[in-house]
């Protein structure tokens, strides 16, 4: 993604790009830390773009996060729970700290996107 | 989309915050990481600088065990440091007597005051201490026990004056306690047997930049990785900062892919519960033995209570999203060891390192 319309970075270490396409879908990608700190300033801003694009689908890249712990994954899932029918919200891609987090929490999916398979086990 | 009708607290709790009131620990326990951050990892440093900061006292003195490398732990309590004859001769006196404030302070674990000792009362409680101390010139003696984030170390500090009254003051309580968990601390620290030297002087700048303190001299850099062991004092504004140094010093010895997420996920867990539940504040530590990386990560709040810690998997659905940190730390860690009391809690974190074929 080269077109960043909207580019908010928050002390926190966290950065949330958004980008329109012409078929409607908007691309949202997050960069930094999703943690207890920057999950309340995430909602905020994904309230924002929420309120702001009634059509279309929503595409969320994860695979610039650096670190995400049980907040920032709650408020995944608490996008999930929102999703009304009008739109379909999607995670397209995952780092591998998300990865982690998911496959912890024996999570099999998780707004249409599946952690990769465990290496191994403790 | 309802995404914005959704309350608050499904995000974070609100209920305890740093330093709010599920997580404050005792009056001036915050001082207590600041005094370890300045004047540490040496005891006998700390111990010079709290002859001048405690208040109304002529000198101090301090006798601890020596720890002996496993339990049970220590020995008979020797004088670590005194800061002159006088204190010197008070604490020899009440090893070789057998009895005195010091021994009482040890026994009961809690602080002992003696306003004046010339008063009957305390030739009776400590017959042969209180004449030697009085032949001394001290009228005056404090003990307090050492006991801190859930470590109580055999022994104890002496305050004394050679005016009788003189430490019968709040002021004198309060920086006397914070002293004392301070030099607790320092004595913990030297269980592990490691040269923190460098990692406190390292700790104590990168501290101040942190709190966009001024630096004297040229500009310091603060990126690089550091090296181990690593001692760093962290609350919700640098746990991010220290969470990101340990990541990276993890990988620079050995830890790689998942291990890496999965590690500093569980350090991250640990601090988390230093700062919204042990009182805002806490220090980690972080060295390498063993072929393990191991952290420790303290705190002086009110100690990890059954009611706190379920260790179960949490429902991400709902519930409170601070509450299975230990739940984490043990699926993602090699060994998970946790003390904890009324005066705080240990989290001794280990991953163990995969040997790579020297290729």
């Amino acid at each position: 993604m080269t077109t960043g319309s909207d580019r908010p970075t928050f002390p926190q270490h966290l950065t949330i790009t958004t980008a329109p396409s012409p078929s409607g879908t908007l691309t949202i990608t997050v960069t930094g830390d999703l943690e207890r700190d920057t999950a309340t300033t995430f909602r905020h801003h994904l309230t924002g773009i929420l309120d702001g694009h009634h059509a279309g689908d929503l595409d969320i890249d994860l695979s610039a996060v650096e670190f995400c712990d049980l907040a920032g994954l709650r408020l995944l899932y608490a996008l999930e729970r929102a999703t009304d029918g009008s739109h379909q919200v999607r995670i397209t891609a995952a780092s591998p700290a998300v990865d982690v987090l998911l496959q912890l929490c024996d999570t099999p999916a998780l707004l249409g996107y599946t952690p990769p398979p465990r290496p191994y086990r403790h | 989309m309802r995404f914005s009708a959704m309350t608050d607290d499904q995000f974070s709790a609100q209920s305890s915050g740093p330093g709010g009131s599920g997580g404050r620990g005792r009056p001036g326990q915050d001082r207590v990481w600041s005094m370890v951050r300045t004047y540490g990892p040496d005891l006998a440093g700390l111990c010079r600088a709290g002859t001048a900061l405690i208040p109304d006292i002529a000198g101090l003195g301090l006798s601890a065990g020596r720890f002996a490398g496993g339990p049970p732990a220590g020995s008979t309590p020797h004088t670590r440091f005194s800061s002159d004859p006088t204190g010197s001769l008070l604490e020899a006196a009440q090893y070789t007597l057998d009895e005195g404030p010091c021994r009482d302070a040890a026994a009961t674990r809690a602080p002992v005051l003696a306003v004046d000792l010339t008063g009957a009362s305390w030739t009776r409680r400590w017959p042969r201490f209180t004449p030697a101390a009085l032949r001394a010139g001290i009228k005056a003696v404090y003990a307090l026990p050492l006991h801190a984030g859930a470590v109580r170390h055999d022994g104890a500090i002496d305050l004394y004056h050679q005016a009788p009254g003189r430490l019968d003051s709040s002021a004198v309580a309060q920086c006397a306690a914070v002293f004392a968990a301070a030099a607790a601390e320092l004595l913990t620290l030297e269980r592990l047997r490691l040269d923190f030297t460098e990692a406190f002087a390292a700790g104590r700048l990168r501290g101040a930049v942190a709190a966009g303190e001024a630096v004297s001299g040229p500009a310091v850099p603060v990126s690089g990785i550091p090296r181990l062991p690593l001692a760093r004092w962290f609350d919700q504004a640098t746990l991010a900062v220290v969470r990101r140094e340990v990541a990276a010093l993890s990988i620079r010895h050995g830890l790689s892919g998942d291990d890496t997420d999965r590690w500093t996920l569980a350090v991250h867990e640990a601090m988390t519960n230093a700062v919204w539940h042990g009182g805002g504040q806490g220090q980690l530590l972080m060295w390498r033995r063993d072929g393990r990386l191991w952290c420790e990560i303290s705190d002086h709040g009110p100690g990890i209570g059954h009611g706190t810690a379920p260790r179960c998997r949490p429902d991400l659905r709902g519930g409170r999203p601070d509450r299975h940190g230990l739940w984490l730390i043990e699926k993602t860690c090699t060994s998970l060891a946790i003390t904890t009391d009324t005066t705080g809690s240990r989290l001794l974190l280990s991953h163990r390192l995969k040997h790579h074929p020297s290729s």
